[in-house]
């Protein structure tokens, strides 16, 4: 008789407690054995020796045998699936897999921070910041513990989050092995097809160009999304081979909740889940069990999204839209409606109002100046743009300096495009459901992903037709869709398997057994692979494909580029001075270099595109306010306190002899209170005639018909505030320096504009050179400080590793404009140099300049400096 | 019965080696088994119900404990369990393999030859 069998009436309270402890023993068990235990220990608690001992001896016997008898009942459970597992999974050959692409990965890792987002990453995980929306706290809360966890290897910061980005690929890999032998195995396929199958798959879709230089340095949060994918799909079909229970629904519910918490991304996955789930088991989603666990797990899982407001309150030094919340419950029903209701800056965040984005129907190119629909011209140039990606997947190497279908690379391309075709079509008929599953996913993760990003023109196409930068990608967007690659390169080893298959069967035919070699025909005796499939296994070595024609352009082995170019650049910076910046590429870099390495800590760098916001500006404001007495920033370096201070100590020698001593300000680089900066962040004008603008000794006209941005205006008061009595340099170009008409007062100082506070003399013996006007002046500014510039170019920059090495392509075309501003900062110390009468270190300038601009993508004319 | 000789069962557990003890001479129920088992040890061993009826559980499987039918004890019915005859045969191969034990520890004088201080 079970547990629980007398009526409650009859049960006095320790009774029922005892009741109520019977309840931690498997429910077999309690069946077989329940009304002894409860008379048994109701007589236990009857001996003599008093209540406590007697409750002590009960519970120490639950305590010790009822998580025994759970394990044991877990073990039968275990053991009757595996009996009745029709395709146990090759558990121990999928870690071998994953093992593989980690350390493929880590042979090719990068050993600092990329560009782009990668700082930006690197940073808000080293300091728990918030990164921009949607904020991906999973993510941040990930990736510090794992650098914490990996604190003792003595490994940097950034080659630790590096790790991350490596270590959730291959885990997915290992993922993706499973899956491919599982579907090999419902296609009919032997043991060995399965296996090598897998391992194909495996190699393609880890090697796929996208995939792998994601995977290599933490430059996005996709792999943590790709990881989920093929998690998901691991377990929905294991779901089908083990009974179709509640469980494995109820994880994949909390999974699919938690990744949305690091990026949407991960979502993308949920309809083809659904479709699945429906042809497998309609009546599943209806059990009120997986209800009734699948809701509040999922809202556990969503909580991650709390980080945001509770960080925000203690002020990270990095968080952006700053997405703090008056009340526990505003938070709540922010994130439980995902940004459409509740706290207002937690919404922002949430639906990433900071990045508006037209409807579907609205052409961006021209959004929001104009409302135009989006024409079938625009949808044609989005879907050649995908397939430009994809054609860059399994060949980016051959003829990779051409990024649109250059050379012989889509030749590769259709190989790939035939096997990934074969690969999804085999075993439709078998395993309808799966092949289903597998189909929307890539539907979703491709044509749907074209459809909903509502991508501009793509960076590299359509630009003679569309010269107007504006009306295209700032940067190319491959990686928004290498879970999509990755799957189909999963096909593609699945239809090499089969591939395999049918070449080897039709050679054993074809050939005839007397032709066959006798050796082979000896050897395959002892193997059970046949002799045809043994002659027809070359063609598995077309997995090695992209592995060997990928790697030059996916490692980042030795590449120190984007953190040597922030170290270059903050040391361009005099003590305390504001640095005036642009976007991704000349900013997050920096925010690495200060708040994970520590350099040059005292600069304050202000991000033109965010100054467009009221949090922004008030995070400048703090960020350059003096401290308080007693208040040391540097005891909380991750949080806005006040003014860092420069540290000449750590300077380099050759800049340490002229940087010494210098005190630190004594006010904030935006002294504008709340209610200023929140008046200034909502208005931007248009200027109906020319506009005189001064600060200091500085006189500029600003052109009449000029948009003047909330940005320009909080520039133009850190220009009035803080001229004379901090330096104020530009990363160039300096779009707000033409705009209030202050190029006149530009002198380059190494890879900045250093603005003057004043006209600047002409003095014999000066080493402040004019430049002469030209094509490329607005590039190199109206003067070079020759003798700062000289000892920044050849005693400070570091220039190592992959990009001092000629033969290593430039991948990323679009972030060329690094190499150009190296060329620019020589070329203007080459011109400098000549007018002053020092020719051959001017022509030693000019090689330079040459070989940064070769790197940029000039060509030899441009390289030249002419 | 599973056809298993009993040395492949060896070594009991102590909490099974005095269930089948207890079960050696009399069928009893389960608390009468941990009563016993408590007096005969002297308080040294004392089973918890969860402990009994798991180890009971993990020896019904294989067939040395058999349910020997319920009876009426102090106006409750009581679930007896007697020893079978490869119980019988697995307590006394253990017993066996003890006694070789002892014998050994007083060859080697770690223990007194009996009758001796």
């Amino acid at each position: 008789m079970a547990a629980g069998s007398r009526g409650a009436g009859d049960r006095r309270g320790p009774e029922r407690v005892l009741a109520l402890c019977v309840l931690a023993f498997p429910a077999g068990f309690r069946a077989e054995h329940g009304t002894e235990l409860l008379r048994d220990y109701a007589e236990l608690r009857r001996e003599p020796g008093g209540a406590a001992r007697a409750w002590w001896r009960v519970l120490a016997d639950l305590g010790r045998s009822a998580p025994r008898e759970r394990v044991a009942e877990l073990r039968v459970r275990r053991a009757a699936r595996a009996r009745s597992d029709r395709f146990p999974p090759p558990y121990r050959e999928a870690v071998l897999a994953a093992l593989a692409v980690w350390v493929l990965y880590c042979l090719t890792l990068a050993p600092s921070i990329g560009f782009w987002d990668s700082g930006e990453y690197v940073t808000v995980a080293h300091t728990l910041g918030i990164p921009h929306p949607p904020g991906n706290p999973l993510f941040v809360l990930l990736a510090h513990a794992w650098e914490s966890l990996l604190a003792g290897t003595g490994l940097p910061a950034a080659l630790r989050i590096n790790l991350l980005s490596a270590s959730a690929s291959a885990l997915a890999h290992g993922f993706w092995f499973l899956v491919a032998d599982r579907l090999l195995a419902g296609a009919g396929a032997d043991r060995w097809t399965r296996r090598l199958g897998a391992a194909c798959a495996v190699a393609l879709s880890a090697t796929a160009y996208s995939v792998w230089s994601q995977s290599n340095v933490n430059e996005k949060v996709y792999t943590l999304s790709l990881l989920s994918t093929a998690a998901l799909v691991w377990l929905a079909l294991r779901w089908r081979d083990t009974g179709r229970g509640t469980a494995p629904l109820v994880l994949g519910a909390f999974v699919l909740a938690l990744t949305s918490t690091n990026h949407l991304m991960g979502l993308l996955a949920a309809p083809a889940l659904l479709a699945f789930v429906l042809l497998v088991e309609p009546r599943a989603l209806r059990r009120p069990r997986f209800w009734a666990a699948a809701v509040p797990l999922a809202a556990l899982a969503l909580s991650v999204q709390l980080f945001l407001p509770l960080r925000a309150a203690q002020r990270p030094v990095i968080g952006e839209g700053d997405p703090r919340c008056d009340s526990a419950f505003s938070a709540v029903a922010s994130v439980a409606t995902w940004g459409h209701a509740g706290c207002t800056r937690l919404s922002a965040v949430l639906r990433r109002e900071q990045y508006p984005k037209p409807a579907l129907s609205l052409d961006p190119t021209v959004y929001p100046d104009a409302r135009l629909p989006r024409g079938p011209g625009l949808v044609a140039s989005q879907l050649v743009n995908y397939a430009q990606y994809f054609d860059w997947q399994w060949a980016r190497s051959v003829a990779g300096e051409r990024p649109v279908f250059g050379g012989a690379r889509p030749l590769f391309t259709l190989v790939v495009l035939v096997l990934g075709l074969l690969g999804a079509l085999t075993g439709r008929r078998r395993d309808a459901a799966a092949t289903v599953l597998m189909g929307l996913l890539f539907l979703t993760l491709s044509l749907g992903l074209v459809f909903y990003l509502n991508f501009k023109y793509g960076w590299a196409l359509e630009r003679l037709r569309f010269p107007d930068p504006s009306m295209h990608e700032v940067r190319e967007r491959d990686y928004f869709f290498l879970i999509g690659f990755s799957l189909w390169g999963v096909w593609a080893g699945l239809g090499l398997a089969e591939l395999w298959r049918r070449a080897g069967a039709r050679l054993e035919r074809g050939l005839g057994r007397g032709l066959a070699s006798a050796r082979v025909r000896a050897w395959s005796r002892v193997t059970p692979v046949r002799a045809g499939r043994l002659l027809a296994a070359p063609l598995l070595g077309l997995a090695l494909v992209p592995l060997a024609l990928n790697w030059s352009w996916a490692s980042r082995a030795g590449d120190w580029t984007a953190r040597d170019w922030a170290y270059n650049v903050l040391m361009s910076v005099d003590p305390y001075g504001v640095l005036v910046t642009n976007g991704d590429n000349d900013s997050f870099p920096l925010w690495y270099a200060q708040n994970v390495e520590g350099i040059r800590t005292d600069v304050s760098i202000v991000l033109m595109p965010y100054l467009q916001t009221a949090w922004y500006a008030r995070e400048v404001r703090d960020l350059s306010r003096p401290c308080p007495p007693g208040v040391d920033p540097e005891r909380t370096p991750n949080r806005v306190v006040c003014q860092r201070p420069f540290h000449p100590e750590r300077m380099p020698q050759p800049l340490a002899r002229t940087d010494g001593g210098t005190p630190p300000p004594e006010d904030s680089i935006l002294p504008l209170g709340d209610a200023d900066i929140d008046r200034i962040a909502g208005s931007a004008f248009v200027t109906r005639e020319a506009l005189s603008f001064s600060a200091g000794r500085l006189r500029g006209t600003i052109a009449a018909g000029t948009t003047i941005e909330p940005s320009d205006t909080f520039v133009a008061v850190i220009l009035r505030s803080t001229l004379g009595r901090r330096s104020i340099h530009f990363m160039t170009p300096a779009p707000v320096v033409d705009r209030l008409g202050l190029q006149a007062y530009t002198v380059r100082q190494g890879l900045t504009w250093k603005l003057s506070d004043g006209p600047i003399p002409s003095t014999p013996g000066d080493r402040v050179v004019a430049l002469p006007a030209g094509p490329l002046a607005a590039a190199f500014g109206a003067y070079v400080d020759v003798t700062r510039g000289d000892t920044l170019a050849d005693e400070v920059w570091l220039r190592r590793g992959r990009v001092a090495d000629p033969r290593a392509p430039w991948v990323d075309a679009a972030n060329g404009s690094i190499p150009l501003n190296y060329a620019y900062a020589l070329w203007a110390l080459a011109q400098a140099h000549a007018q002053l009468g020092e020719n051959d270190t001017a022509r030693a300038y000019a090689a330079r300049a040459a070989s940064w601009a070769r790197l940029g993508g000039m060509g030899a004319e441009g390289a030249s400096g002419s | 019965m599973t056809g298993k000789r009993p040395e492949e069962f060896l070594p009991l557990s102590s909490q099974e080696l005095q269930i089948l003890l207890s079960l050696a001479d009399q069928e009893r129920h389960g608390y009468g088994i941990m009563q016993e088992v408590e007096t005969r040890t002297g308080g040294a061993t004392r089973l918890g119900p969860g402990t009994l009826y798991g180890a009971i559980k993990r020896m019904r499987g294989p067939g040395l404990i058999e349910e020997a039918g319920e009876r009426e004890e102090r106006d409750e019915r009581r679930r007896y369990y007697r020893l079978s005859p490869l119980g019988r045969a697995v307590v006394a191969a253990e017993a066996g393999r003890l006694a070789r034990v002892v014998e050994d520890a007083r060859l080697k004088n770690v223990l007194p030859q009996p009758g001796t201080a």
